[in-house]
């Protein structure tokens, strides 16, 4: 009788628990729903709906007419832009990611060195990625400008041949490149918390073992900070592909089409042409071949990506 | 457990999505509401329409259509007019957005370049009534109408006039003892323009381009801006251009059109009289690059009367207006301007007579008269270029410079060439394919025959198969 009563009490307790249990989820439900509604309302309905419009001929002012994969195949067959601008935006994201990369890497390294003024030196280098984008922009259309630019100026001082920069088709396309250089702060300071948490025993395990600075930072320091190097890798390749402001503001696409990044064709078939159901094709086209990039990179990180421990 | 658990979560989901369904169909209820029905009753009784008017600009167009609006709203009482200002760059994005929730205005601006795709979608109502003999805009310029086919629905007309034009500091020519001509008739040949260019241009040490020892990398005054991006205006005058005038051929590849590329890129590379397009983002704005002789002409539309006309009163820029030069008989001008249109919106087709009241008062040059007299616009009415009190109400400002009548209201009533955007349906298309490509010719890469052949044609002949007949010479 009296265990009776006792497993009643505990099913009382249980239940009361349980219905606290519930209230917290519902509360918990209810703070998660602005981030699930952003992301339905915003994201996935916009991106289904614009998969269905990719099947269209929709451009805004007219009723449309479902044209089933008519968009896909003048995208593949007639439009001589998309090759011209997929080729762009693989030269901008391959290289865009490489220099961004190193560059971030000798960055992180030199803010990672202990001398007078650290600090100053940090925020100078993070100091472009706080910049609007337009400013920057505006301001390295006038350090490249070929005649009167600060860059042309340093190479004529020391003799050195000069380039026409963004206005040049061959050189528009690097020249971009080095503004981003320029802007990797961000990259570099992930970079430099990696830095921060490589064993200084292991580094001076070398140092006993008679290794120089270059054996630390190949067989140590990268290693260790090669999760972030893969992290920074994977969101460089993938806002590479989405480069739009540089050409927007800087280039307009030209020279004869040298900066026509995929974003801004997009948008020049989009909002120049009204065509918003090729554009949606143009989109998801764009959406596969970043997944399958992205895919590609996850595939091959296994064999370079070191989470300390593990096989 | 976990499938209660769910269930919660999409009832919440639903029941959120549903609480900002609602609400944003109560939204759009009202706002169809207003479309269908916009009438309110005033305090006499009597209904008041409600129009919406859209319109881009800068501080000056703002402010003085905006005082248009209230003296019109004032004048008509059973009329209101709420005027908003969208960002010029964007202004079709936001006209998109507009027709896609059903919020267009009623009156409103267009990019010229969309006319054509909005009116044969019926988004934008036919005006050709108002322009029939006796009508209200009988007398609007012919040429700043938006036509596409003969006799086909006029989907706008200009709100104002715009035309290329010179215009040069005439202190500065002056001094070196040149008359820039400003007749139709007295205009220069090529070769006279580009001698005269030849005399108005000086490096850093006062060389001219024909002297030993000339700098092409330091020239202190260039004869002439840089107008590639009106090179239409000069080749359409030498009887070329993208499309013919019965909007039929596209004849960039004919021999009169490469020839006023290549005698433009001359200028650049040969002459040494235009900055090039590096040159030319580093000069000043059009009035000031007068001011300092950076330059000594200026090749540009004639709403730039309003910065460089400001110079003359600021500054004291003592303005020329002279013609262009010329390659046959005469030298044409070729002609801008935005149009007004009517959209097909519910509000419109319900109230089509205040919708004309207000469209005669928009585009009425008397009610626009604080901007005419700012340079900004100049009139759209022929009237205002044949009789003497019309011209002398806009015409008698400081900045208007000496022979405007021979240098600009002759020529806008004789020696016009139509910009393609008012004919020809493809403008935007023909534009994304050549402007591109022309960067070549101005960055001196390639030669324009060569540009046009190999560039522009095989793309032409792709995107509009055989719409078109190409001709080659």
């Amino acid at each position: 009788m009296s265990e009776d009563k006792v497993s009643l009490n505990k099913s009382k307790k249980l239940k009361k628990n349980y219905s606290l249990t519930g209230k917290e989820n519902l509360a918990g439900y209810i703070f998660a729903a602005p981030v699930i509604l952003g992301l339905l309302i915003f994201t996935v309905i916009p991106m289904l709906a614009s998969l269905f419009l990719s099947f269209t001929d929709y451009n805004v002012i007219s009723d449309f007419k479902m044209i089933g994969l008519q968009n896909y195949k003048n995208i593949f067959t007639e439009d001589f832009y998309f090759k011209k601008s997929l080729q762009v935006t693989f030269t901008y994201v391959i290289g865009n990611t490489f220099f961004t990369l190193v560059g971030a890497i000798i960055a992180a390294l030199l803010m990672n060195v202990k001398i007078k003024g650290q600090g100053v030196f940090r925020t100078l280098i993070y100091l472009p990625v706080v910049l609007p984008a337009v400013a920057s922009n505006i301001l390295w259309s006038w350090l490249y400008n070929p005649d009167f630019g600060l860059l042309n100026m340093i190479l004529k001082f020391f003799h050195l041949p000069t380039s026409n920069w963004i206005y040049d088709e061959s050189s528009a396309i690097p020249s971009l490149f080095l503004m981003s250089v320029w802007a990797c702060g961000g990259t570099a300071l992930i970079i430099l918390a990696g830095l921060q948490d490589v064993p200084q025993d292991q580094l001076e395990a070398v140092e006993v073992d008679g290794g120089n600075w270059l054996h630390k930072f190949a067989y140590i320091t990268i290693p260790f900070i090669s999760p972030i190097i893969f992290f920074n890798l994977v969101m460089g390749f993938i806002g590479a592909f989405q480069t739009f402001s540089q050409a927007y503001i800087m280039t307009g696409g030209g020279p004869n089409n040298a900066t026509l990044f995929y974003a801004l064709l997009i948008y020049r078939k989009a909002f120049g042409e009204n065509q918003f159901g090729y554009a949606s094709a143009l989109a998801w086209i764009m959406f596969v071949i970043v997944g399958f990039f992205t895919m590609f990179i996850f595939k091959t990180a296994k064999s370079w990506v070191f989470y300390g421990g593990e096989e | 457990m976990k499938l209660k658990k769910i269930n919660k979560m999409a009832a919440m989901v639903f029941m959120t999505t549903t609480l900002l369904v609602s609400c944003g169909s109560e939204t759009k209820d009202d706002e169809n509401a207003d479309a269908g029905d916009s009438g309110v009753t005033d305090v006499s009784g009597d209904e008041v329409v409600e129009l919406k008017f859209t319109y881009w600009g800068d501080g000056l167009e703002k402010k003085a259509l905006e005082d248009l609006v209230e003296k019109f709203n004032a004048e008509y009482p059973n009329i209101h007019v709420t005027p908003q200002q969208i960002p010029g760059d964007n202004y079709m994005e936001k006209m998109n957005t507009m027709a896609s929730n059903k919020t267009l205005p009623d009156v409103g601006y267009m990019k010229e370049n969309s006319v054509a795709q909005w009116g044969q979608n019926d988004m934008l109502i036919d005006q050709t009534s108002l322009f029939v003999a006796g009508g209200p805009f009988e007398n609007k310029f012919e040429d700043n109408i938006f036509q596409y086919e003969e006799n086909g629905p006029i989907y706008g007309s200009s709100i104002s006039i715009g035309r290329v034009t010179l215009l040069y500091n005439k202190d500065f020519t002056d001094a070196q003892n040149i008359q820039i001509p400003y007749t139709v008739d007295t205009a220069y040949t090529w070769d006279e323009f580009v001698r005269v260019l030849q005399e108005l241009t000086f490096d850093r040490n006062g060389k001219h381009p024909y002297e030993e020892g000339f700098d092409p990398e330091n020239i202190e005054t260039y004869g002439i801006n840089n107008f590639t991006w009106l090179w239409e205006a000069l080749a359409q005058s030498n009887g070329g251009g993208t499309v013919s005038p019965d909007g039929k051929q596209l004849i960039i590849a004919t021999d009169e059109t490469i020839d006023v590329l290549d005698k433009i890129q001359n200028l650049m590379y040969e002459d040494y009289v235009m900055p090039k397009p590096s040159q030319a983002s580093n000069l000043p704005s059009g009035d000031i690059a007068l001011l300092t002789n950076r330059v000594a002409l200026t090749i540009t539309g004639s709403w730039d009367l309003s910065s460089i006309g400001a110079a003359v009163g600021e500054s004291g820029l003592n303005l020329g207006m002279g013609v262009l030069p010329t390659f046959q008989e005469q030298p044409l001008m070729l002609n801008f301007g935005p149009p007004v249109a009517v959209f097909n919106t519910d509000n419109v087709n319900a109230h089509p007579e205040e919708v004309q009241t207000f469209l005669e008062y928009v585009l009425a040059p008397e009610n626009t008269i604080d901007v005419i007299n700012s340079g900004l616009w100049q009139p759209n009415d022929k009237r205002w270029y044949t009789e003497p009190e019309l011209i002398e109400k806009w015409t008698s400002n400081d900045f208007i410079p000496e022979h405007f009548e021979e240098a600009y209201i002759y020529p806008s009533l004789n020696n016009i060439t139509q910009n393609k955007a008012f004919y020809c349906e493809d403008t935007e298309s023909l534009e994304t394919i050549i402007s591109p490509a022309l960067d070549q010719v101005w960055l001196n890469k390639k030669e324009p025959g060569d540009v046009v052949k190999e560039d522009i044609l095989p793309k032409l002949e792709q995107q509009f198969g055989d719409k078109y007949e190409i001709v080659v010479d």
